[in-house]
């Protein structure tokens, strides 16, 4: 009689062990709107790493590919902060430089790529395959700044772009070392393990580009690059004026696309991917996408190239009255994702206000607040609640997700820095967990728990018993 | 009761303020534009922004800090880290001493070259009841160490700049007597880092730009925020100090942007004449609203000039010298969008003198018989002032530059013969390679009266290891520059207690100077790089003889030589002449 009842226990457990994976694997898949929106993807903010991993006057092109690509993302809305750019010399203010503190794209020199307020977060002999690789998987000495830091987290779209001199599976850095596909594949799994991104595009600028990326085997990956094995990239032009090539091929082909996206824009990844021209580029580029759940036309490029998050808001079934909402506000549920607007016409107005006053309230992100299309066939119980209620969570959430506001990166202590890597230990643990399939979520992993304990307690019973 | 809590939330932050205001000296910012016209045809431009600030935590009584103009990404890492003062500069350009007249910049704090940290800091090492055991004390010193590697780490992440050591232990605490602490500070230790590969270029203006409460938009700093017309200038420094609050008094911080501009253009017109608009390209911005004072300031040179619209002239010292100072109040609204235009009186083609007045005391250095492994820093020191100068001289090395300290010798030059009298004292503090430390030597040198002193320092350079050599290996490592530092000046503010009147412009006293120390340019060594190929081509080498080795030896053990029977069906394959019955041939490795 015994025996029987603790089978039947054990086969609850696990019935619940597998219903809360379940759970778990769809929440790590973002979340899914019934609106029929084509984008499934689940991130609250973007990150980008821009490397130049050149050094000396005559790669100035590369130094000017990745300060092209760090003001279009500028200019698609991403934070300096959540943009750490490397560059392995110093072009803007070299001697040889004509025109001091400028960094141009073109021959014509219309746009001053350095700016008036570019922050380069590693410059120099810093610009190291250790400390990209450090950047990358988040292994610091406590003391480095957070400036310095990949801050990202498991709902970050993570943007990695390279440019540089490479050859077969390797990219050389600062004419000295080299990076090998196999590294950067390793510390991009690593990546995945510590959860510090959500989906990850790849762009890289080189010869033989892409072998580069042929050694990734992490799930969420899109790469693209500009050659094939065996065949070079070549630069576009050169400027007279200042003496060298001013950029490469490719990424100037892709920058005239991007030129013409604003941070509205619905194109996608496939859209991105249609410009590829062999005879423009002159060479071959190269396009991964086996890695990635999603499919090019699926996803769009201000996913990860901007930083525009819409926050839906539930029913008002979903939400806590006023009164208990100050104390209680966390269980108020938020599905942000990545979306821009005017795909909700009848709310556009609301959107781009609350996007603009967002803007200043120190988040990351420019947050939309659309009704979520769950409750669209039921307009009535939509609940929009007040513009402070609703940053204030949005930071809440936020808060939860990175322990600090991004914007406050640079004054933080070094106690903050250990919560920060204490939480990353303590994803270890959960990692174990991810891999027998059991949920991630706060509330579910207590649960998680009482339910291996009883797991392993049944089991003994049943030994025991049957001795 | 809704009322109540109303009325209760809108007072009690007023209370607050109230009570915060009656003790607290409210924050002040000045703001200053020097213009300094030099006698080679240059000039010097000085953006001077100081901040007057008291504690944050004393304007509130909640335990959260207030800033009002005064940036928490500035303080809150100090003050976590208890540092009392800090300054940070970066240099770029080379000062030419002989041309300007001047032995340095205008901002007296602005290092020789490349970018430098240093400040004071709690010094838990030394407090007694701490320090007790030796285990204890050992402890306490190395989290002296970490939270000075933590403060540079911090700062350089603000500045976009690696200012932090590669290595613990590059962190001199040899400096507190060249840089002594503004304020009375008990239990703090000083810390000194020079970074002399470091640039100034735009990643490091904006972050001070954001560091200033005007940011860049109004007042002054809108002049400044054009990186493309001043990183155009010659020699360019930047800096910060920051004075903590302690004890009651008010805190400052001070920030200083310098260059150097050429006023002949290389093409068209050959004479001197400047304006506002010439340089920045801008009028007379806006005042910044909350600035309490917004001053431009011209240092008259001897010739005359003539300034439109003029400003209210005076007399101070300025670097040793008695000088005449225009001023210009920009908080006057009337000169807001105006253009202010210098010419000197007379000039058709400006024409560069034959001689240059000579600082008065002046440094510098230069590392003689470069071979790849040994050298001798030479250190000129020229004392051209009335007075007997009494000087520290100081060096810091990287730990792979090793001196040879007895035969260190020093001369004067007209004299031609030692004068070990006028070293009184040598400290010494080497480096223990191969792990990260410095050296560091202070010299406390005596300089007669119209003398110059030769101080000689042979040296010799340790092997670097293979990973320790830079990208660029072949280019050689800068050193940082060497520190000559001034005992007996009294400081400029002094002239205001001196009646000046009787003394004629141009009247130089070296010791009414507020320079306290004069910096030489950083210097860059050849190190002895090895061919890198010669690796390579040693791994290839040994590479191919233990696999010939080897596979001799392998061959040798594992090869049987013999004869095989092989059938008759598969000798055609073989492709070898066969009889009638079989062949017995040697074959080596055929497996059957």
């Amino acid at each position: 009689m015994l025996s029987t009842w603790l089978w039947f226990i054990l086969i609850l457990n696990t019935l619940n062990v597998y219903c809360i994976s379940q759970q778990h694997g769809q929440s790590r898949e973002g979340s899914i709107n019934a609106d029929g929106d084509r984008t499934k993807d689940g991130h609250t903010n973007n990150w980008a790493v821009l490397v130049s991993s050149s050094r000396y006057w005559f790669n100035y092109r590369h130094m000017a590919n990745t300060l092209a690509m760090y003001r279009t993302l500028k200019r698609l809305g991403m934070p300096d902060s959540n943009i750490i750019l490397m560059l392995a010399d110093d072009v803007a203010c070299n001697p040889r430089n004509p025109f001091p503190a400028a960094v141009y794209g073109n021959s014509g020199r219309q746009v001053d790529l350095y700016g008036d307020a570019v922050q380069v977060d590693y410059r120099g002999y810093e610009v190291t395959v250790e400390s990209f690789l450090r950047l990358l998987t988040g292994r610091h000495e406590p003391h480095v700044p957070a400036s310095k830091r990949l801050l990202s987290d498991a709902s970050s779209n993570v943007f990695i772009y390279m440019t540089g001199h490479g050859g077969d599976e390797f990219l050389k850095f600062q004419d000295n070392e080299e990076i090998s596909a196999y590294d950067v594949a390793d510390a991009i799994e690593q990546m995945w393990e510590k959860r510090r991104y959500n989906k990850l595009l790849f762009v890289i600028d080189t010869c033989q580009a892409t072998t580069m990326y042929s050694k990734l085997y992490s799930p969420h990956i899109i790469s693209t690059g500009s050659s094939q094995l065996g065949e070079s990239s070549y630069s576009h032009h050169n400027d007279y004026d200042i003496g060298v090539s001013v950029i490469d091929s490719f990424t100037h082909e892709v920058l005239l696309y991007l030129e013409t996206l604003g941070k509205t824009s619905n194109s996608t990844m496939e859209d991105f991917f249609n410009i590829y021209d062999p005879i423009k580029m002159k060479s071959h580029p190269g396009i991964s996408t086996s890695l990635s759940s999603v499919q090019p036309d699926q996803i769009r490029i201000t996913d990860f190239l901007g930083a525009v998050a819409r926050i839906e808001i539930m029913s008002s079934s979903s939400i806590l009255p006023p009164s208990t909402l100050l104390s209680h506000s966390s269980s108020c549920k938020f599905n942000t994702s990545s979306r821009n607007s005017n795909t909700s016409p009848r709310n556009s107005d609301t959107s781009s206000d609350s996007g603009t006053s967002s803007r200043n309230s120190g988040t990351t992100s420019n947050h939309r607040i659309i009704p979520s299309a769950g409750i669209s066939d039921d307009q009535d119980k939509t609940t929009i609640v007040a513009g402070w209620e609703k940053s204030r969570k949005v930071r809440q959430r936020t808060k939860s997700r990175f322990s600090i506001n991004p914007s406050d990166r640079s004054i933080l202590s070094n106690e903050t820095y250990s919560g920060i890597r204490m939480r990353e230990k303590g994803d270890s643990p959960l990692l174990m967990m991810d891999l027998i399939g059991i949920g991630l979520d706060k509330r579910g992993m207590m649960v998680d728990w009482i339910g291996i304990g009883v797991l392993i307690l049944t089991l003994a019973a049943l030994t025991l018993g049957k001795r | 009761m809704l009322l109540s809590s109303l009325i209760l939330t809108l007072i009690t932050p007023t209370r607050v303020r109230c009570s915060g205001h009656q003790d607290v000296p409210p924050d002040a910012f000045h703001e200053s534009l020097t213009l300094h016209p030099l006698p080679d045809g240059k000039l010097s431009v000085l953006f001077e922004f100081t901040t007057h600030f008291s504690s944050p935590f004393l304007s509130s009584e909640l335990t959260r800090s207030h800033h009002s103009l005064t940036p928490p990404s500035l303080l809150l890492p100090l003050g976590q880290n208890d540092v009392a003062e800090l300054t940070v500069s970066f240099t770029s350009g080379q000062w030419d001493r002989r041309r300007s007249g001047q032995a340095g910049p205008l901002a007296y704090d602005a290092g020789g070259g490349g970018g430098e940290v240093r400040g004071w800091i709690k010094d838990y090492g030394s407090m007694e009841e701490l320090a007790g055991s030796d285990s204890g004390r050992q402890k306490l010193i190395n989290r002296n160490d970490r939270r000075r590697t933590a403060i540079t780490h911090a700062l350089g992440g603000l500045f976009c700049a690696g200012l932090g050591p590669s290595e613990e232990g590059e962190v001199a605490g040899t400096f507190g007597a060249i840089f002594p602490p503004h304020g009375k500070l008990q239990n703090y230790t000083h810390f000194f880092l020079p970074r002399p590969t470091e640039t100034l270029c735009t990643e490091n203006l904006t972050p001070f730009l954001s560091l200033l409460p005007s940011k860049g938009l109004s007042g002054l700093s809108s002049l400044l925020a054009q990186p493309g017309i001043i990183f155009s200038w010659g020699f360019k420094t930047e800096g910060i100090e920051v004075i903590m609050p302690m004890d009651g008094q008010q805190g400052q911080w001070r920030g200083w942007w310098e260059g150097v501009v050429d006023l002949i253009p290389v093409k068209g017109r050959r004479d001197r004449a400047f304006s506002i608009s010439r340089l920045f390209h801008k009028t007379l911005p806006r005042p910044f609203v909350e600035a309490d004072s917004s001053i431009m300031r011209l240092i008259l040179p001897a010739e005359k000039m003539s300034v439109k619209p003029s400003g209210e002239v005076r007399r101070e010292w300025v670097d040793g010298q008695l000088t005449e100072v225009m001023e210009w109040d920009l908080l006057d609204p009337t000169i807001t969008g105006e253009d202010v235009t210098f010419t000197w009186d007379g000039e058709g083609e400006f024409q560069y003198p034959w001689t240059f007045h000579t600082p008065p005391m002046s440094v510098s250095r230069t590392a003689t018989d470069l071979v790849a492994q040994d050298g001798t820093f030479l250190i000129r020191v020229e004392n051209h002032a009335e007075t007997e100068r009494r000087t520290i001289y100081s060096e810091l090395w990287p730990q792979w530059v090793k001196p040879w300290l007895h035969e260190i010798s020093l001369y004067a030059e007209d004299e031609s013969k030692a004068r070990p009298d006028l070293l009184t004292n040598l400290e010494y503090h080497p480096a223990y390679p191969p792990r990260g430390s410095t050296t560091t030597l202070h010299f406390h040198l005596t300089v007669p009266a119209h003398s110059v002193l030769l101080l000689r320092i042979p040296f010799t350079k340790l092997t670097l290891k293979y990973t320790e050599h830079r990208p660029d290996a072949e280019r050689g490592r800068e050193i940082p520059s060497g520190i000559l530092t001034l005992l007996d000046v009294v400081g400029e503010d002094a002239s205001s207690q001196t009646d000046t009147s009787s003394i004629p412009v141009g009247h130089v006293d070296p010791r009414w100077s507020g320079r306290k120390r004069i910096y030489t340019s950083r210097l860059l060594l050849d190190v002895p790089t090895p061919d890198f190929s010669m690796p390579y081509n040693v791994i290839i080498m040994s590479c191919t003889v233990m696999a010939v080795f080897f596979g001799l030896m392998q061959g040798t053990l594992t090869r049987r030589v013999g004869f095989v029977e092989v059938p008759m069906e598969l000798a055609p394959s073989l492709e070898l002449k066969v009889d009638d019955t079989s062949v017995e041939i040697a074959v080596e490795g055929l497996k059957t």
